[in-house]
């Protein structure tokens, strides 16, 4: 079990990322964390993983084990991220290395450093390919990564978690860079080897359709704080309406300003993405009940290019 | 996605006069700094005597006489040459292989971002200038005396100068490493160690590549000097046959360092491309 408690992180000179955030996450659930750019996902995905260290509070890992405060490359530390794995919005592979070799970086915690010199071992290769199978690129696997497409490079990266065994998988919007099409297949790719492994998945989404499809239990964050935890269809108009900070009222009147020129009149880019995101969050909140299928992919694609 | 506008985004109207007010500013801006740097160049050929044009013309008619004496090139002693070559090929080598496994330790304490603690960092700086700060020639004299004539005092030289220019190169482009893969190694659980290793080696191998190539074709260059001083290779005979004014014996030699410079300057073109 992952428990956060009290936990506030501050950014100097003044930021508060995280603010009093009390957290627990059980083995198996596939949770998503939803809010803003800046609300305090990625600081709080960070702090699971002691990437981050809280500023205050504590962050207690299997066992009961206190995890924060410890030196940055502490023994214990290393156990616990060994099994919380990272899968993260721009892969952060090693692009001029190949797939497998990627995949081998998971497989680390736990190896004494003189190994890396040595040739990989039967037993670790097999497993490094067993792991890119899972993802289904075993055939790309001794390409180099700079030759793989954005969403075979999250494979590669959800296949170095996975060689990692891990317990919990720690998913920094993950899809954010892909278009609709491939952030669902990278998403139930995500969702079918946690629940074959009985792995917790914590994922970070802007997309509250995708939250709806894929959670199992939905945090919501603003501004660092929790404002919502709990199954998705518990999710109402009102806190989506905190989440983004809106509400309909604010977003039909930007919708109708005159100063905004409606699309497809050509308008500078900045404008034209803010009435997009304007636009299809005021769907979000004005329709209580989103249909998946067709509906939902094109508002994906919509939120996507915004 | 950042927070949602609710009031009309009102982009602030540029002035144009202004701007072309600005843009005419830096056209003077730019000449200006032109004209300072003109300036210290002719200050600098002042002070070093480059204007003096009777001086020039002096010497020109030496330089003519002299190049005339060296025409055309004798290569009668060849075969005498094919060792001392050999030598200078050997001992850039020799010389950039013990630049190179110095450099690496040393660069990696050398580089803020993998170095254990400032005050290593500061250390190892401080032991890279000073390396660099001591000419190949003045070394290789410290060598031939402590280790004697032959090309044994030009590796060292050699090795010794590079390690502080090629370290240097080494800690700095492992400072300028992308970040996030580093992270994303240490993520899994990686001791610091695995995360160099894993994250940072990788991504620095191309320019290390590069600088040790270019370093070994320097060094080449280097070596046919280092003769001069008693460190052994082609350098020693040049010049034993300008002391005894063999000038068409010096234009040979110097034609054949010429290709071998020239072969040298393309094997590393050809390697370093592949190692991009």
């Amino acid at each position: 079990m992952l428990h956060l408690q009290n936990v506030s992180v501050t950014f100097p000179p003044d930021v508060r990322a995280l603010d009093n955030v009390n957290l627990q996450f059980r083995q198996g659930q596939f949770t998503v964390l939803l809010g803003q750019s800046g609300a305090g996902k990625s600081t709080l995905l960070r702090c699971l993983n002691l990437l981050q260290s809280p500023t205050q509070g504590l962050v207690v890992g299997d066992d009961d084990q206190c995890l924060s405060g410890l030196n940055k490359h502490a023994p214990r530390l290393r156990q616990h991220r060994r099994h919380t794995a990272m899968v993260f919005q721009m892969h952060q592979l090693i692009l001029r290395q190949s797939a497998v070799k990627n995949v081998l970086v998971g497989m680390l915690a736990g190896q004494l450093a003189y190994k890396s010199l040595m040739p990989n071992t039967k037993a670790d290769l097999q497993w490094a390919m067993h792991c890119l199978e899972r993802v289904d690129l075993l055939e790309k696997a001794r390409t180099r990564c700079d030759q793989l497409s954005g969403g075979q490079r999250q494979r590669v990266g959800i296949a170095r978690a996975l060689a990692q065994r891990p317990r919990y998988l720690l998913a920094d919007e993950p899809v954010a860079s892909l278009d609709p099409g491939t952030a669902n297949r990278v998403l139930s790719l995500i969702q079918k080897v946690c629940d074959q492994d009985q792995i917790t998945a914590i994922v970070s989404l802007h997309q509250v359709e995708l939250a709806r499809a894929y959670a199992q239990r939905v945090i919501a964050l603003a501004d660092g704080q929790v404002i919502f935890d709990g199954p998705p269809n518990a999710l109402s108009d009102e806190h989506l309406a905190r989440i983004y900070k809106t509400n309909q009222q604010t977003v039909n009147a930007s919708d109708d300003h005159p100063s905004i020129p409606k699309p497809p009149t050509t308008t500078p880019k900045e404008i034209e993405d803010e009435i997009q995101l304007a636009q299809s969050v005021q769907r979000y909140v004005g329709s209580t009940v989103l249909r998946p299928g067709h509906d939902q992919h094109r508002q994906c694609r919509q939120q996507n290019q915004s | 996605m950042t927070t949602i506008n609710t009031q009309s985004p009102t982009p602030p109207k540029p002035d144009m006069h202004q701007l072309i007010a600005r843009e005419r500013r830096s056209w003077y801006l730019g000449t200006g700094q032109l004209l300072v740097l003109t300036l210290i160049i002719l200050g600098a050929w002042w002070f070093a005597d480059v204007l003096n044009a009777r001086r020039l013309a002096d010497g020109t008619g030496d330089i003519i006489s002299l190049t005339a004496e060296a025409m055309p090139p004798d290569f009668s002693n060849w075969k005498d040459w094919i060792r001392p070559l050999f030598d200078s090929l050997a001992m850039s080598v020799a010389g950039t292989a013990i630049a190179v496994i110095g450099s690496v330790p040393i660069g990696l304490l050398a580089a803020r971002n993998t170095s254990p603690h400032p005050t290593v960092y500061f250390a190892m700086r401080g032991v890279l200038n000073f390396l660099r700060s001591i000419p190949e020639l003045i070394m290789g004299i410290i060598f031939v005396a402590a280790v004697g004539f032959g090309v044994l005092p030009g590796v060292l030289a050699l090795g010794l100068h590079s390690i502080g220019m090629v370290g240097k190169f080494f800690a700095e482009s492992i400072e300028h490493v992308d970040e996030a893969p580093v992270e994303a190694v240490t993520s899994t659980g990686a001791s610091r160690l695995q995360v160099i290793l894993h994250g940072v080696i990788p991504q620095v191998l191309p320019q290390m590549a590069d600088v040790t190539i270019y370093r070994w074709e320097y060094n080449f260059r280097q070596s046919t000097v280092m003769g001069m001083v008693g460190a052994g290779g082609i350098g020693f005979e040049l010049i034993g046959s300008l002391r005894i004014m063999q000038y068409q014996e010096v234009s040979a030699i110097l034609l054949i360092i010429l290709v071998m410079v020239t072969g040298v300057d393309l094997l590393s073109g050809v390697l370093r491309n592949k190692f991009k």
